[in-house]
């Protein structure tokens, strides 16, 4: 299996980020790790400490002070056609509909319309909005307007999908739910995932393996592969296993997450 | 009926028995001042001056003047203010610099420049367009300011993880974002445009709505003089419900959208 | 904000000022507006220097002064009194809601001939037009200040056993005081805007009556005096008083 993103000695300082800090933060250490075609990769790590820096910056939308990231051998410096990004927060257009947000993406590429409808309704049709086509964002849920950013992300039928906390807005109930419908969708469409999360549990129901990350300045602490087998149901994840692994993630995170709790946060 | 509803049904009635009362008691007052002051007429001459104002078409030609003058200065208005509201919203010096100085356009009478305006326009309908113009570029400004200002980051975010050229930002992102506060602003202008008008007329004019209160007041005509304004106040309402409900269609997709 | 960068801003300002003026000197000066239109800055600058030597100036703003302390205080007690009201009775405020977004939008200023017929020509016309202009959004800010208090305060004093008056003193009043306060810069702004502009419109007496005096008897010089003036008075109330509310906010929050 070939190495789809390649994270090489990549590290993120912000100069001057402004009045309170009064000089640059260091948001990103130095960090490397490589993804493979069709792996479901998590990048787990405390509140604030970087990771959604570093997806930006596999993204593309930030450039490393250091390091460079490689997207199928091509360096990136900008959005790479390969990628499609989730993103936190709400962040389905309000003014449009269901189908029409799911369509942005494509129509921004130039897609002609009756094509660029089809696909959209196929991909809505994917992540189990059918019906939905022609609500507005205030009127879905918020699972359903994530599932929404996921549709336009995949309309775009990128190979990697960069995904950054996107269930973080929701409810524990609807969060897992979201899991089950993701990893469905994952499997359907043979994507090739990095995502962010700060939970634990979400990294261990959904990912092959975790890259469990240290406190600002952020390197990976550890590497975790999640030996578990799919489908992750109930009754995979509340296994003996499963918690072991748990509890070792667990402990690596309990020093990260303290410097957190520190004013100067070391 | 659930509780709730059943509460807000039984509200609602008494809301309305309340301002059915207030009203009564709106009209007695007015009744009563016209006992203790002699100048001041009864509520139903000033009703029923309204009533020959319009059926008469006295008020016509007058109500034509003022809209136009108003109109006029809106469209100047709408052009210079979201134009310079754009303006500020891009560029951040600028706007550090002018901005407090467009807000305290709030705290100063305009109409104090109405002699300036009219020594450069004449005596006028120009001068009035432009006492008009003048009022209601404030609130069409700081409104589009705002409006840009308020984009939601996230959405930036979006459109440039898909590489989107800077127009198509523009087009597909800022725009459709802009329209509710853009809008609330002209609506806001355009009572500002309409005050504008009246106030200059008022000051001096031979036509408009607001010559007529000035000149009917100069002739001791209080009831018509009362008609008219109460004529303006209505109109007013009209004016608004309009805007209002063309805005509410515009932000049709607002309604529980926390961003 | 950095006080560096506050100090480029003001010097911007500054700059922008000196520009417009500068451009205004020059317009006149080469001729491409005339005298009559457009007085100088220079000129206007002789001009307002000698207005505060001579009476005029210092008459007009006494009584201008006056009409807008009498209706700020009047706006004030009205303001607040019916704020409490209409936060103690919702029903009368929803009964008069429509009428109190009506005067938002509405020109409400356009009701001063009423106040003219009733009291006639002079002070007390122009300080109740200003009161019902100033006391709206007293009224307003009070009443949803009031309601806005956070329920946790309100639980907080409640389980303490406070009295009703202890209550609104010690819990309710002090955590709606931005709110107030900004209803209180709001109308005091509209009332001093109002008898200004009443002032001048009547020429009943002020420095609105200043301006539009020397409109009439062409006065160019003293035209541009006057309503320099009055622009210098103006924002100079408008900013004491964001400054304050704006300490009040920072403190409180």
């Amino acid at each position: 299996m070939e190495e789809l993103i390649s994270v090489k000695r990549v590290s993120k300082i912000f100069e001057d980020s402004g009045v309170n800090t009064g000089g640059s933060v260091e948001a990103v250490g130095k960090v490397d790790f490589q993804v493979r075609r069709g792996e479901f990769v998590s990048l787990l790590g405390p509140s604030g400490c970087g990771k959604s820096t570093l997806l930006d910056i596999v993204a593309g939308l930030e450039p490393p002070t250091s390091g460079e990231v490689l997207i199928a051998g091509q360096t990136v410096k900008g959005p790479h056609p390969k990628t499609a990004m989730v993103f936190q927060s709400m962040s389905v257009f309000p003014w449009r509909t269901a189908l029409e947000n799911v369509e942005f993406g494509i129509e921004l590429k130039g897609m002609e319309k009756k094509a660029r409808r089809e696909r959209a309704r196929q991909v809505t049709q994917l992540v189990g909005l059918a019906g939905f086509e022609d609500k507005y964002p205030s009127q879905l849920s918020g699972g359903m307007n994530q599932r929404l950013a996921i549709a336009r992300a995949l309309a775009l039928d990128p190979e990697i999908l960069l995904m950054d906390e996107p269930f973080g807005a929701l409810d524990e109930q609807t969060r897992f739910l979201m899991g089950l419908e993701l990893l469905r969708i994952w499997e359907e469409t043979r994507k090739t995932i990095l995502f962010v999360t700060h939970s634990i549990a979400e990294a261990i129901q959904l990912s092959d393996r975790v890259l469990v990350m240290s406190a600002r300045p952020s390197v990976i602490r550890e590497e975790i592969p999640i030996l578990l087998p799919r489908p992750r149901t109930i009754e995979t994840l509340t296994t003996e296993i499963a918690t072991q692994i748990e509890r070792r993630i667990w402990d690596i995170l309990k020093v990260e997450a303290a410097k957190g709790m520190t004013p100067d946060g070391r | 009926m659930s509780g709730n509803a059943f509460r807000r049904l039984r509200g609602d009635w008494l809301v309305r028995t309340l301002q059915f009362f207030l009203l009564l008691l709106a009209f007695l007052l007015f009744m009563g001042i016209s006992r203790v002051f002699p100048f001041f007429p009864p509520p139903y001459r000033v009703l029923s001056a309204a009533g020959e104002l319009i059926s008469g078409g006295e008020i016509n030609q007058h109500l034509l003047v003022t809209l136009y003058e108003t109109l006029t200065g809106f469209l100047i208005a709408i052009i210079l203010g979201i134009w310079i509201g754009l303006l500020l919203g891009v560029s951040r010096t600028l706007a550090l610099i002018f901005e407090p100085i467009i807000l305290s356009g709030y705290a100063i009478p305009k109409i104090i420049f109405l002699p300036l305006l009219m020594m450069i326009f004449g005596v006028g309908l120009n001068s009035k367009i432009a006492n008009a113009a003048l009022h209601a570029v404030f609130p069409v400004i700081l409104n589009t300011l705002v409006g840009i200002r308020e984009v939601n980051g996230i959405f930036l975010k979006v459109a440039r993880s898909m590489n989107a050229t800077r127009v198509q930002t523009f087009a597909k992102v800022y725009f459709p974002s802009m329209v509710p506060p853009v809008f609330a602003g002209m609506r806001i202008g355009l009572g500002f445009c309409f005050l504008g008008s009246l106030l200059a007329e008022l000051f001096e004019a031979k036509m408009g709505l607001g010559f007529l209160v000035a000149h009917f007041y100069n002739l001791g005509q209080i009831a018509k003089m009362l008609a008219v304004i109460l004529l303006v106040f209505l109109l007013t309402m009209m004016i608004n419900a309009g805007m209002k409900a063309i805005e509410n269609r515009l932000s049709r997709w607002r309604a529980t959208w926390k961003s | 904000m950095a006080v560096s960068e506050r100090i480029k801003v003001k010097a911007g300002q500054a700059a922008a000022l000196l520009l417009f003026l500068g451009v205004l000197e020059w317009l006149v000066r080469k001729r491409f507006v005339s005298v009559l239109v457009l007085s100088p800055p220079s000129a206007v600058a002789m001009k307002m220097l000698e207005d505060l030597q001579g009476r005029e100036l210092w008459t007009s703003l006494q009584v201008t002064a006056m009409e807008f302390l009498l209706a700020a205080l009047i706006s004030f007690v009205v303001g607040s009194f019916f704020g409490i009201v209409f936060f103690r009775f919702r029903i009368i405020r929803s009964a008069l809601e429509p009428l109190l977004l009506a005067f938002y939008s509405a020109p409400t200023i356009l009701l001063y001939p009423v106040f003219l017929t009733l009291f006639g020509l002079g002070s007390p016309a122009v300080v109740s037009m200003a009161v019902v202009l100033g006391s709206i959004p007293i009224m307003v800010n009070v009443s949803v200040g009031l309601a806005g208090v956070e329920p946790i305060f309100v639980k907080l004093g409640r389980s303490l056993n406070a009295g009703p008056w202890l209550m609104f003193r010690k819990v309710m009043l002090p955590a709606a005081t931005p709110t107030i306060f900004t209803g209180l810069r709001l109308g005091f702004t509209y009332a001093l805007v109002a008898v200004i502009a009443v002032e001048f419109i009547t020429f009943s007496g002020g420095l609105g009556k200043l301006v539009s005096w020397r409109y009439f008897l062409f006065d160019t010089e003293g035209l541009f005096s006057a309503i320099a003036f009055i622009i210098l008075i103006a924002s100079l109330m408008n900013r004491l008083l964001q400054r304050t509310e704006d300490r009040i906010r920072k403190r409180w929050t």
